[in-house]
């Protein structure tokens, strides 16, 4: 399986709302897309995405999803990024459960190897 | 303005009926931890648990638990919630000895009961966050469950749970949620309880 990773822009999703955003991941998601999104969810949006991909689990060719909020402005100096429960300047990558395989989660890394 | 605020918390101090819901991502001891406290309250156990993931599908509710210590008086709903998740495979509980049909109808009510968690935020007056600290205590889903409670202005403590085991490792759930209210418990054992049973009355 090969895998796109699509990089889209504030540009891109700033005029959607809540459910026209997640509709749109959610649907890019289901093509073996890894998305990395300029414009990150809030917690409102990581709520409507887990409930949309709830309802579109199939079993079979669709599992669920993966994602990862980062804060690009952490003032904490020991960390370029900042894993965040808040909304604000952060970006988000969402990619395909089936696809992903986490190597490291620490503070200060994370690393996922895709293959399916 | 100050008048008010005093008068907000008095009233908030008077409350006597809470709703205390259990949240957390899937095997995090949320049942445990709620049937320790049924038990402690009196009530048996809410749910079975199981090291199957999901064993906890629907909310399960026990209501008019009561509570009397250090002059307060009260009754909480106890929700145990289902664990939230963004993927449900059913493979994984073949895994563990379910037959496929089994396994699926299991996934199938998983995905239900994770709406279901999901739908009733804003219907909890306090939320535990249940941590396995035997994990890396950053997975996006407890980010996403306290950004969420955050947002509804919902009070939460963070629980970290299994503290009996000796992959636990409590002081970097501390390290990675420096401005939450946290307690460190083994739901099991009932290792600190009392400690979290402060906490939620300091919330009040």
């Amino acid at each position: 399986m090969n895998y796109i990773v699509d990089f889209i822009t504030k540009n891109a999703t700033d005029k959607l709302t809540t459910f026209e955003k997640v509709k749109m991941i959610i649907r890019l998601v289901r093509q073996n897309r890894v998305l990395i999104i300029e414009d990150g969810l809030s917690p409102e949006e990581e709520a409507e995405l887990i409930k949309q991909t709830m309802n579109v689990i199939d079993f079979e060719n669709f599992i669920g999803l993966e994602f990862f909020n980062w804060n690009r402005n952490s003032s904490d100096s020991r960390r370029f990024f900042k894993r965040t429960t808040l909304s604000g300047d952060k970006y988000t990558v969402v990619a395909p459960s089936a696809a992903v395989q986490i190597i490291e989660n620490s503070q200060e890394l994370l690393s996922i190897k895709f293959s399916s | 303005m100050t008048l008010s605020w005093i008068s907000k918390l008095l009233s908030r101090k008077k409350k006597k009926d809470i709703r205390l819901a259990f949240y957390g991502e899937v095997n995090a001891g949320k049942t445990t931890l709620a049937n320790r406290i049924a038990n402690d309250l009196g009530y048996p156990d809410l749910g079975p648990v199981s090291e199957i993931p999901h064993e906890t599908r629907k909310m399960v509710k026990l209501e008019n638990a009561h509570l009397q210590k250090d002059g307060f008086d009260i009754n909480f709903t106890l929700m145990d919630m289902p664990g939230i998740a963004t993927t449900v495979d059913y493979r994984n509980f073949v895994k563990f000895g379910l037959t496929e049909t089994e396994a699926i109808q299991r996934a199938k009510e998983a995905t239900k009961g994770i709406l279901e968690a999901i739908k009733l935020i804003d219907q909890v007056d306090i939320a535990l966050v249940i941590l396995d600290s035997t994990k890396v205590p950053f997975e996006q889903i407890n980010l996403t469950i306290i950004g969420n409670l955050q947002l509804q202005k919902i009070p939460l403590i963070i629980v970290a749970n299994k503290t009996d085991l000796p992959d636990s490792r409590p002081e970097l759930v501390r390290q990675t949620f420096p401005d939450q209210s946290l307690v460190t418990v083994s739901a099991k054992t009932g290792d600190n309880i009392e400690t979290l049973y402060q906490a939620i009355i300091d919330k009040m």
